[in-house]
């Protein structure tokens, strides 16, 4: 590529652009290729510079034989046909080239969250499937039951990652669902009891002395958080401890200020006593634990970012060797509104019903 | 004599139409933005009538003020509710109907319908 002559403030404006653009000189070579061009996937400044109908048309054009802009198609690197126009360059005997923005568009399809899981559901879950039937009718082994188990988890895991991506997008819907918290409680401890008893975990309800106010939001993915945090408790609670005592998550909800907290508690093998407390990083990487401290490690971030999607933060600390809490805070009653379209449709109505309004009082006045 | 209302609502531009809308009657005008607030108003002023939004910020929603006033043993017999909420699924006027209301009227309300419900519900001074 010849020296860029260009200003760097130009260079700066022309790589903003989101459309790629090159500059020719007389000879068809690239004397500019802003950062869409260099990036592009159809390696513009490779397949055009050079070229010999480049120069030419860059002689016809400056010698007036073409009318700019000059709409063509070009073949790029990659086979591709773009569309875009030549229009004159910014110095010299210079011509430039600018894709359509439709050519950009087709070249690089959009891909949102929502199409990485699907993807992601779509290919990882039908072999996943096969996997398990496999394996479940397999003649019964303490070893074929192990890895029923493992590709069990293994399922579980993905469908928390898909979870975990689906509540990271930009399209969670929030919606106005009125949600009491004790009953909420009460629904996913009995719904996780079964497999809690298996591991010998026990839940153990702190209600507070009085009604709580709601919370507002979407109810399926606050009653997931909740499911997420207590089943996170009853895996917790089984780590490094002997599998024949009996052990407990206290579950206490409570109200401070105009927040709701839930605090979720495994209750470890030692007695009850704080040995001091640690903020623990949710995101831990999983590679600098064990196997079994990485089990669950989906669970949580889907659990704070949907705290946090309803305007309530959630942390996790450490008491003592084996014991963990996890808060879950919640404001209250619904959020806080500005001017919302429903002003406007209220606003609306009221317009429409004002002259009768009128009309009716002063009938009552007569 | 003059009735006290208590107009109830997050949003003050909604608490200037319902009181645009009630100062054609023959009412006091009290307001609250918040359930808590309408409820310490409320055990001072005893309004004739309480219209209560139903989704507010804070500590205390629509139904639960409606579940105080109508279980106060002075205020049950003393003051109307009317909720108003963009709730309006039969669950949601269910509910309602479970805190004691005494007309749930759904948003975007018609001034004439605040009007009627006031005036049915609310004996004239």
């Amino acid at each position: 590529m010849a020296i860029s002559y260009h200003q760097p403030s130009v260079n700066a404006l022309f790589d903003a652009m989101p459309l790629p653009m090159l500059t020719f000189g007389v000879t068809g070579q690239v004397t500019y290729a802003n950062k869409s061009a260099k990036v592009h996937p159809g390696r513009p400044v490779e397949s055009m510079g050079g070229k010999p109908v480049i120069k030419s048309l860059a002689t016809a054009i400056n010698m007036g034989k073409v009318k700019l802009p000059y709409a063509v198609e070009v073949e790029l690197a990659d086979g591709a046909r773009v569309k875009g126009q030549f229009m004159a360059g910014l110095s010299g005997l210079d011509i430039a080239f600018v894709f359509n923005a439709e050519s950009v568009d087709s070249a690089s399809p959009h891909i949102d969250l929502g199409d990485i899981i699907a993807l992601l559901r779509d290919e990882i879950g039908p072999p996943l499937h096969r996997l398990s039937n496999m394996l479940g009718s397999l003649p019964e082994s303490p070893k074929g039951s192990k890895l029923e188990a493992a590709a069990d988890e293994l399922n579980e895991r993905l469908r928390r990652l898909a979870d975990l991506i689906a509540v990271f997008g930009d399209e969670v819907l929030l919606t106005g669902d009125r949600i009491d918290i004790a009953p909420l409680v009460k629904s996913v401890c009995d719904e996780l009891t079964p497999r809690a008893l298996t591991r010998k975990v026990h839940f153990v309800v702190n209600e507070p002395g009085q009604t709580l106010p709601p919370i507002y939001g979407n109810a399926k993915i606050i009653r997931r958080a909740f499911y997420e945090c207590f089943d996170n408790a009853v895996t917790h609670s089984r780590r490094e401890v002997s599998s024949k005592q009996d052990l407990a998550v206290n579950v206490t909800y409570m109200l401070t200020g105009e927040h709701v907290l839930i605090s979720v508690r495994n209750l470890g093998a030692i007695p009850e006593e704080i040995k001091g407390v640690e903020t623990r990083d949710l995101f831990t990487r999983t590679s600098a634990l064990g196997p079994a401290e990485s089990n669950g490690r989906l669970g949580l971030p889907l659990v704070q970012r949907i705290v946090g999607l309803h305007g309530g933060n959630m942390r996790m600390t450490a008491v003592g060797d084996d014991e963990v809490r996890v808060l879950m805070e919640f404001p209250t009653g619904a959020p806080q509104r500005g001017h919302t379209q429903l002003d406007i449709a209220q606003a609306q109505r009221y317009a429409t019903d004002l002259a009768k309004l009128m009309s009716h009082r002063k009938k009552e006045a007569v | 004599m003059t009735h006290n209302a208590l107009i109830v609502d997050d949003q003050p531009d909604i608490r200037k139409l319902i009181r645009m809308t009630m100062e054609c009657g023959d009412f006091n005008l009290h307001e609250a933005d918040n359930g808590e607030d309408a409820w310490r108003v409320a055990q001072n002023l005893r309004p004739a009538v309480i219209l209560l939004d139903v989704m507010m910020p804070g500590g205390m929603d629509g139904y639960q003020v409606c579940e105080k006033i109508k279980a106060d043993p002075l205020l049950q017999s003393l003051t109307k509710v009317i909720l108003l909420t963009a709730r309006g699924q039969r669950t949601d006027i269910e509910r309602g109907q479970t805190a004691g209301c005494d007309a749930y009227l759904v948003k975007p309300f018609s001034p004439l319908e605040l009007l009627d419900t006031v005036d049915r519900l609310v004996a004239p001074a």
